[in-house]
């Protein structure tokens, strides 16, 4: 899976928009044939995108989801793992 | 400035204006005749100056950003070019012959187009160079192109877009045997006007009128067993609307601009997933459950 600073730096790549409490993101391609691949985010992975910002670790981010959704440790790992590996995907 | 052969072309409501200073005639495809207007104002969303010669020192590909192809054949290219892009257009028939090249102001707005001149004429707007201006008019306007059918029912218009083979033409003739009207089955130009999406035909390969009516339900299609509807929400609305616009991701500002017009659409009128049988059932059935 990639780092948060890896992940930081790919994130110019990437146009978004916030629906709501969700997020549209569509890579920047160079080729036409790739143009239909583009992806959402649930209310916490548009909440942990917003907070890689080149500074925030693993640390602060956990404990801003658990402030912010009111759920236990354990949720927001499950959460913030599948966010990462999600991403990951995406930016591979 | 000795200005010949001016021409305005209107494209979903947005004019177009093309001039050269030099005496060739400026032509277009059969498809463009219904679209050409007589504007008495210099008014233009996009201008275009044309010259009759491909200059040598365009013809490199340096800084290449996007290129697209028809079946392994190239079609055209895109390079960063001063503050803008350099379009290298190819003939479709003949794939290793530049058919155009375009240098566009990186407001999208001001474009010069060099073209071979053939008996005294020139066609800057010939394929695929014509579908790309229209392009690059969404990207500076309120507006967005997408692959789909769109049709008119008792004054209510409706938009039918999926991937190719779904049935958006099949669609459009099931409406068209019920005797409503077909604003166009393959690409529409979508435009916010005074706050109601406008649906607009575009020129074709083939001679048409230039038709519009209001957009008031889009429908993405899929082919099931029986009818089927669910409307669609937030992220997942706009992502799978937009999947089927027309669009190049080269350029940031540009898919940031898509995504706002396509939310604006999505806040105005409602999307939604459609599963159909290609039958006459499915007028009665959008009737009913819209």
């Amino acid at each position: 899976m990639m780092t948060l600073q890896e992940i930081y730096l790919k994130k110019s790549q990437f146009a978004t928009r916030k629906v709501g409490k969700e997020m549209v993101l569509v890579p920047l391609k160079n080729n036409i044939a790739t143009m239909d691949e583009m992806f959402t985010m649930n209310e916490v992975g548009c909440f942990i995108w917003e907070s890689i910002d080149g500074r925030n670790n693993e640390n602060v981010i956990l404990t801003s989801v658990i402030e912010a959704f009111d759920i236990d440790l354990k949720t927001a790992e499950h959460d913030y793992d599948a966010f990462l590996e999600s991403i990951s995907k995406i930016m591979a | 400035m000795n200005v010949s052969n001016i021409h305005d072309i209107n494209i979903g409501g947005f004019t177009i204006k093309l001039w050269s200073r030099s005496t060739v005639d400026i032509v277009f495809e059969p498809g463009y005749n219904q679209f050409i207007i007589n504007s008495e104002t210099n008014e233009k969303a996009i201008g275009i100056e044309v010259f009759p010669s491909i200059p040598e020192k365009l013809k490199n590909e340096d800084n290449l950003v996007f290129e697209t192809n028809d079946e392994g054949k190239q079609l055209w290219h895109i390079c960063s070019y001063k503050d803008g892009y350099k379009v290298i257009a190819f003939n479709p028939l003949l794939p290793d012959e530049i058919q155009q090249i375009a240098i566009i102001s990186s407001t999208a707005d001001n474009w010069e187009i060099y073209t071979e001149a053939h008996n005294n004429k020139v066609m800057p707007l010939a394929y695929p160079m014509g579908p790309l201006i229209m392009y690059y008019l969404t990207v500076s306007q309120n507006a967005i192109m997408i692959h789909s059918s769109g049709i008119v029912d008792r004054d209510k218009g409706r938009l039918f877009s999926g991937f190719s083979g779904v049935g958006k033409s099949t669609m459009a003739g099931i409406w068209n045997t019920n005797g409503n009207t077909i604003i166009n089955d393959d690409r529409l130009f979508l435009s916010i006007e005074n706050a109601r999406v406008i649906m607009h035909n575009t020129p074709m390969f083939y001679e048409d009128e230039h038709r519009a009516h209001e957009l008031n339900a889009i429908y993405l299609l899929k082919q099931t067993k029986e009818n089927c509807i669910r409307r669609l929400t937030d992220a997942e609305a706009v992502s799978r609307f937009l999947a089927f616009c027309i669009q190049h991701g080269y350029n940031k500002e540009y898919l940031e601009h898509h995504l706002t017009t396509v939310f604006d659409i999505y806040n105005r009128i409602p999307i939604y997933e459609l599963g159909f049988k290609p039958d006459a059932d499915i007028i009665e059935f959008i009737r009913t459950h819209e």
